[in-house]
């Protein structure tokens, strides 16, 4: 089988027509096997006594011979161009329903996956992809597109934070493989259906409710006064209401059901051609093999779409409970849009030419020497010439070198000296000459370092705040007072860092996703920090008191804190001193308005530090842990 | 006479289904090359992309890696012979090319005992954007490969080659490991 470009255009648009006669078949007989069945019910409830022989005949005549069949099959196909064209929105409508978001440039780990998106549409030749991140944290992915040739490639955060760059490719390759074999169209369009039926369904629920609500109605009021003669005939109506809502009700599930096997049918071929197109693409059949594998590790039931029939877009159905991704037995696996995952790995480890338990243990092998090499330092100062992929080194300034762990370091230019937290005794001298002298003695550089520079380079040069996403503004160091916080990266995610106490400004979703990844080890000192730590949640368990807490503010919100009206500026909100969770005691602040938090030094260490300890204890996964979180920043004790 | 009439229209209708299938294969062969030299385009986009990331590389490497000046300064000549070889020698530039994979790879290498350097933020970026970089060439060559052996093997085989003929379709070239490349796979278990 040869895939290329214009071929898949080509079997697309067949694709396409076939699923528009498909469509229109659907709703008609749909749409007939439902009126046929409403006239039933209606005249054998009218008509009490009527022979079913004569009732049959009696419908027959009204659809057939009447123009009433016409209409309903106009009104069928009616609706299912309008359903094919609205379906054309479906990709906004599916992307919205994920929650999904655009990629953050300044992300480390998204900026890989962006990168990644672009080299597998040269592997591929295929343009027009667009990438988005899932908020979920299980490894997971997915794709659709629309009938106007746009496609979308998504990834979960877990995804981005568990595989490495090899296996997020493989990936990625199994999704452009669903793009290149032109399935995507189909499952996007069959989703799109889906959802008539799941409205019809609702209809015909709606409709079995009143009809019996009003048979209760009338029941109390026969109860009440014995006028029957007069309710008799309403009776009967209010109960041929609660049939037809039942038959409608129960035709629209059945035909949901046939349609959702029929997806499931045709899907899990799909899923070994997508893997055998991904290994086409990306040429390393390991890589996938070993995402599978972690795929199958991680894999739990997500709860959180309601909509069953979007996980036929997924690479690994995330509606499945796990019993189900890795049974095979015939009962188990008819409703499943996936076949069972260990046989995916099985073939796809054939390919590769490796054992799956071999591969298995290897990657529980690696992951605990990853854990094991961590680096013990998480902050890193960007300054502020960082921008994505523009790397444009300034070389007019004024370079320095600096005496530091006994050695003279550099050349520096002065905003890179300002990141480094210098203290103001620390020797300097200028690149390619000889006399030293300290900072404190040069004025030119204490106005570069210190707080008086922040407020002589007003004019914007440094752009900070991108944690809250606000317009481009200065933002302090709430402890330092006068120095400027700079962009620092912090396992991948950019965060607003101050160079000189190490206190670190996040919101959270920006902290979830630290949590996520694991690239920073941790000291003896944050370990001992968080054990003392954890054994008070043990004594307070016994209950005991824990010193309370201030309940007078720690300082004003850095970033939402002032505000200026006119000439005056006024102080909007503060942050509190919280613990952050009742099992998790760091104290933080938090801003009471916007939820920013504040980490001194070591603190946002010591967080990730517990949540990893408390995963590995009760044996889950971090996220677990962090959707088991009842509420951040308690003011607990105090 | 009728008889003749017949003749001729056969004849006539004959030359025009002629006409139109050799126009037909003609197109099909313009569009096959054209996707052909768009493949090699990608290419040269990306070997561009790569020479103008190199100069910020060393940048950052020269502030950890004072030690290491014969690495650094190989990449630059590598780069520098790159870029001064002529776009039409195509078989000087396939090496050169080639060399300055060699250097960066080497490059890397050392890196790797440089810690500082390793956690440097620019560093990192630099890292990733480069082994995108080197990614992207490589799927290009092979998007290249599968598009040229698509293109090869049509204007070979019957009838294409009578048209591939009369017009001049030529055979492209493709892209094959070099022998330090080749030497360096090696299977992870």
């Amino acid at each position: 089988m040869r895939f290329n470009f214009l071929e898949i255009k080509r079997k697309k648009d067949r694709y396409v027509f076939l699923l528009l006669l498909l469509l229109m078949l659907s709703y008609t007989v749909g749409f007939f096997v439902t009126t046929y069945a409403v006239l039933f019910v209606a005249r054998i409830g009218f008509m009490s006594g009527a022979s079913f022989p004569s009732v049959i005949r009696w419908v027959n005549h009204q659809l057939f011979h009447t123009r009433l069949g016409l209409q309903v099959l106009l009104a069928a196909v009616v609706l299912s161009l309008v359903s094919w064209l609205l379906s054309g929105f479906s990709l906004r409508h599916i992307v919205s329903m994920f929650k999904g978001y655009p990629p953050e440039p300044d992300d480390r780990y998204h900026k890989q996956f962006v990168n990644i998106i672009d080299e597998v549409k040269i592997a591929s030749g295929i343009k027009n992809i667009e990438p988005r991140i899932l908020p979920d944290t299980d490894i997971n992915a997915f794709t659709c597109q629309d009938f106007s040739g746009k496609i979308v490639i998504g990834v979960t955060e877990g995804a981005l934070a568990k595989l490495t760059r090899h296996e997020l490719e493989a990936v990625v390759g199994h999704e452009m493989g669903h793009v290149m074999s032109g399935d995507v169209v189909t499952t996007t369009m069959f989703s799109a259906i889906m959802s008539v039926y799941a409205a019809m369904k609702e209809v015909g629920l709606g409709m079995l409710k009143l009809g019996l609500a009003g048979v209760y109605s009338y029941r109390s009021a026969r109860d009440r006064d014995s006028r029957v003669n007069i309710r008799a005939s309403r009776s009967s109506g209010i109960n041929v209401l609660a049939l037809i809502g039942l038959v409608v009700f129960i035709i629209s599930l059945l035909w949901s059901y046939l349609n959702y096997m029929l997806i499931t049918l045709i899907s899990r071929q799909r899923e070994y051609r997508a893997d055998a197109l991904a290994i086409k693409i990306v040429r390393d059949p390991i890589s996938l093999a070993r995402a599978l594998l972690k795929i199958k590790n991680g894999h739990k039931s997500v709860k959180l779409i309601t909509d069953k029939t979007v996980g036929a877009l997924f690479i690994s159905n995330p509606f499945t409970p796990e019993r189900l991704s890795s049974g095979s037995s015939l009962a188990e696996s008819l409703f499943n849009t996936h076949p069972p995952i260990t046989d995916r790995i099985s073939i796809v480890c054939n390919i590769a030419g490796v054992s799956p338990d071999e591969l298995e243990r290897q990657i529980i092998a690696e992951e605990k020497a990853k854990i094991e090499a961590r680096s013990k330092t998480g902050l890193i100062f960007l300054g502020d010439k960082e921008d994505g992929a523009d790397f444009q080194v300034d070389s007019g300034a004024d370079r320095w070198m600096v005496f530091l762990d006994s050695a003279w370091r550099g050349p520096f230019t002065v905003k890179e000296l300002a990141t480094m937290g210098l203290p103001p005794d620390t020797f300097i001298k200028r690149e390619g000459e000889e006399g030293h002298s300290m900072i404190q003695d040069n004025p030119e550089l204490m106005m570069g370092l210190f707080g008086v520079s922040a407020r002589v380079e007003d004019a914007g040069a440094q752009d900070g705040d991108e944690v809250s996403g606000n317009a481009k503004k200065q933002v302090y160091c709430p402890r330092c007072r006068d120095v400027l916080l700079s962009r620092a990266d912090y396992e991948g995610v950019l965060v607003l860092a101050c160079p000189n106490c190490f206190g670190v400004l996040l919101d959270r979703d920006h902290l979830k996703k630290i949590l996520l990844r694991k690239e920073v080890g941790f000291s003896d000192d944050i370990r001992q920090w968080g054990d003392k730590l954890f054994s008070m949640v043990e004594i307070s368990g016994k209950r005991y008191e824990i010193a309370p807490i201030k309940r007078e503010p720690s300082f004003v919100c850095p970033v939402c804190g002032d505000r200026k009206f006119g000439a005056k500026q006024e102080t909007i909100s503060m942050m509190y001193k919280r613990v952050f969770a009742k099992k998790f005691p760091v104290q933080v602040d938090i801003c009471g308005l916007c939820g920013l938090i504040w980490f001194d030094k070591g603190e946002l260490e010591v967080l990730q530090y517990m949540f990893e300890k408390k995963a590995e204890e009760m044996g889950v996964s971090v996220e677990e842990v962090w959707n088991n979180i009842p509420e951040i920043g308690i003011s607990w004790g105090g | 006479m009728a008889i003749l009439m017949g003749v001729f229209l056969l004849f006539l209708l004959t030359i025009v289904a002629l006409v139109v299938l050799v126009a037909g294969a003609y197109n099909s062969l313009v569009q096959l090359r054209n996707r052909v030299k768009n493949a090699w385009a990608q290419i040269d986009v990306q070997l561009k992309r790569r020479h103008d990331l190199i100069p910020n590389l060393v940048e950052v490497a020269k502030k950890y890696m004072q030690h290491e000046r014969e690495t650094l300064e190989a990449v630059i000549k590598a780069r520098t012979q790159a870029i001064n070889v002529s776009a039409d020698n195509l078989e000087e530039r396939v090496k050169a090319e080639n060399f300055l994979s060699q250097t960066l790879r080497s490059l890397f290498a050392v890196a790797e005992r440089y810690p500082n350097l390793k956690a440097d933020a620019q560093m990192m970026r630099l890292h990733e954007e480069l082994v995108s970089t080197e990614n992207k060439i490589a799927f290009a060559r092979q998007f290249y490969n599968d598009e040229t052996t698509l293109y090869n093997t049509k204007i070979e085989m019957f009838p294409m080659n009578i048209i591939a003929g009369m017009f001049n379709f030529q055979k492209m070239p493709l892209f094959e490991a070099d022998e330090e490349e080749r030497k360096e796979v090696k299977i992870e278990f």
